[in-house]
């Protein structure tokens, strides 16, 4: 925005909060304290006669888990009609933003664990993504970058000061790829690291995005797509502004919309090294069908909400959806890894999201109604059910199974963190599990969370 | 959480203040409320900054009408009157944004704040700030350059 905007806008920033703020603060904080749990019981006795079936209640409880051990295995999840991270997985998802700006490993049932690599205390690791072999975990490194981690948090009123003059890109630190060999326990190896100089991560982190034959690793910058060889560590730069990259199946061939849908989509090979147009299509999210054959694509500015469908050479394109509803989401149109459905996120009423499979043979939909989140799982001193509402959606491998990053709308009394990771199977969604609570649902692109079975 | 109020509160109360268009009342009511909240419940809130903002953010929104008025980026009438807070120069300006794009506006454009962190603090996600963002910047092109004669590129 220019300098007269800046001008205009400047008595925000010279405006004052009341002097009285803090002291409504603690009034209403004595308001809503009531609602807490009491931090004391009232009586010696009574502590003394609960603690007492409680512990009774936990000797039970010990010794029934100890038969339930000695005659069967004990289950993964402890929810028997949750999904197994088992079947086409190699059973871990990676995750980031959960705490520390750290990658960590996830599977029902159990606590998340850090992925242990060398070099990044202190650094934001970001946007974990599976090899396609699922034998290697790929992520985005920062360093020094962490200061929104933690304790430590952003000096807003620093940044308010400083406004004037500033723009758009930021170099907040370092950026660095780190590959790292993952075992099916989850103990990590060698770390390779390949360092990305020049690339603005104050605009956006280093989300690499494997090809399909695992060689090259692709990441969108603010003016340029970085296209790195794995083998030789040799990082081309292709100019643009991308918005959406997805890897073409089969190929070494990488589709790039660009943002806004400013330019037609394009297909850089990295065979020849040259860029060529995909015909005259207009996309802000893209989606390969599994046998490379046919983009799914959406959010062009002639026609933002509707799902298009276009072959490989840029020729026969059919509208599948003629209205998805708003298109502002985080990664756009996911096509199953089975083929016969396209799972896309879209804005409610508010800021409340929904996730629906559209079946591309005919172009029928049906929608997956919001999760009920209760209460008890939020802890949260009310009785009401409060619902998951989907940022944004994958596929696991197999197909039959959704991942969503969801946030749900406990947070006006929830006590917990709000964002979470949750397994949704396709058509019994009612049997979801969270994998984990807190979970970072900002990515732009269907990176692999979910890590495919090694052969 | 005092702590946090004393570095970060001012900063939410405009951002609010930005996202309300001026209205001063929703500013007060929406930043108290939340940092009530953090305080009441601050033992399950691993990240408070985020928190506090998202908080003050949800609790303004049901304030200024919510679903529907935001899904189409009105302001009811009553948002701006006896406490408006800012000149009617910039409350005209922001009344031709939903409250989501003037809170990003805000934290992006004066509080100088990272795309990426914007989401952080939102709940949302970078693509839908970088949206929200650029109909801003759409929109306060049209309505400056044609109503106030302020060039916006």
């Amino acid at each position: 925005l220019s300098d007269g905007w800046r001008e205009l806008a400047a008595p925000v920033v010279d405006v004052e909060p009341p002097l009285d703020l803090w002291a409504r603060v603690l009034q209403r904080e004595a308001q809503l304290a009531p609602a807490r749990p009491p931090s004391r019981f009232p009586r010696r006795g009574l502590a003394i006669a609960l603690a007492a079936v409680a512990c009774i209640a936990v000797i039970g409880l010990l010794a029934l888990a100890a038969h339930s051990r000695s005659s069967a295995p004990a289950p993964a999840n402890a929810n028997p009609d949750a999904p197994i991270l088992g079947p086409g997985t190699n059973g871990w998802v990676a995750v980031d933003g959960y705490r520390n700006d750290q990658i960590y490993l996830v599977r029902p049932g159990e606590k998340a664990r850090p992925l242990e690599v060398a070099g990044s205390a202190g650094a934001t690791a970001t946007c974990p993504s599976w090899s396609p072999d699922g034998t290697k975990l790929l992520f985005g490194r920062v360093a020094g970058a962490s200061q929104t981690g933690g304790d430590q948090v952003p000096r807003l009123d620093q940044g308010l000061r400083a406004a004037e003059g500033a723009g758009d890109a930021q170099s907040a630190g370092d950026a660095e790829l780190v590959i790292v060999p993952v075992s099916l326990d989850g103990t990590t190896g060698a770390a390779k690291v390949i360092a990305l100089h020049g690339f603005e991560t104050g605009y956006t982190a280093p989300c690499g995005m494997w090809s399909p034959d695992g060689r090259w690793i692709a990441l969108a910058g603010p003016a340029a797509v970085w296209v790195v060889d794995t083998q030789t560590e040799a990082i081309r730069r292709v100019p643009g502004l991308p918005g959406d990259l997805e890897w073409r199946p089969g190929t070494d061939d990488l589709a790039i919309a660009s943002t806004m849908a400013m330019e037609p989509v394009t297909i850089y090979s990295t065979v020849t090294g040259k860029l060529s147009r995909l015909g005259e299509v207009k996309a802000a999210h893209i989606t390969w069908s599994p046998d490379g054959k046919t983009l799914a694509y959406t959010g062009g500015e002639a026609d933002a909400r509707g799902l298009w469908l276009v072959d490989a050479d840029g020729s026969n394109k059919r509208l599948l959806v003629s209205d998805m509803g708003s298109a502002n989401h985080g990664i756009g149109p996911v096509w199953s890894p089975a083929g016969d459905r396209i799972a896309y996120q879209r804005l409610t009423q508010g800021e409340e999201h929904e996730v629906v499979l559209v079946n591309v043979a005919d172009g029928t939909q049906r929608t997956i109604a919001p999760l009920v989140a209760t209460s008890k799982q939020f802890r949260v001193d009310r009785s009401e059910n409060f619902h998951w509402y989907p940022w944004a959606v994958w596929w696991a491998p197999d197909g039959t199974t959704l991942l969503y990053a969801a946030w749900n709308d406990g947070i006006l009394g929830a006590s917990a963190e709000v964002t979470a990771l949750i397994a949704v199977p396709a058509d019994r969604p009612h049997h979801a599990t969270i994998l984990i609570d807190g979970g970072n649902g900002g990515h732009q692109w269907p990176i692999q969370l979910w890590g495919r079975q090694p052969e | 959480v005092e702590a946090v109020y004393r570095s970060h509160g001012g900063v939410v109360w405009r951002a609010v203040l930005m996202m309300a268009a001026g209205d001063r009342g929703v500013a007060d009511e929406a930043t108290a409320e939340a940092f009530a909240r953090l305080l009441a419940y601050r033992d399950g809130v691993r990240d408070p900054v985020a928190w506090v903002f998202r908080t003050a953010f949800g609790v303004a929104a049901k304030e200024l009408g919510r679903a529907s008025r935001i899904a189409h980026g009105i302001l009811p009438d009553e948002a701006v009157g006896d406490e408006a807070e800012l000149p009617s120069e910039l409350t005209e300006a922001l009344r031709e944004l939903s409250p989501e794009q003037r809170a990003a506006v805000f934290l992006h454009y004066i509080a100088d704040l990272s795309v990426r962190e914007i989401a952080r603090l939102s709940g949302s996600t970078a693509a839908t700030v970088r949206v929200r963002l650029h109909r801003a910047r759409r929109s306060l092109k049209v309505s400056m350059t044609e109503g106030l004669g302020v060039d916006v590129v």
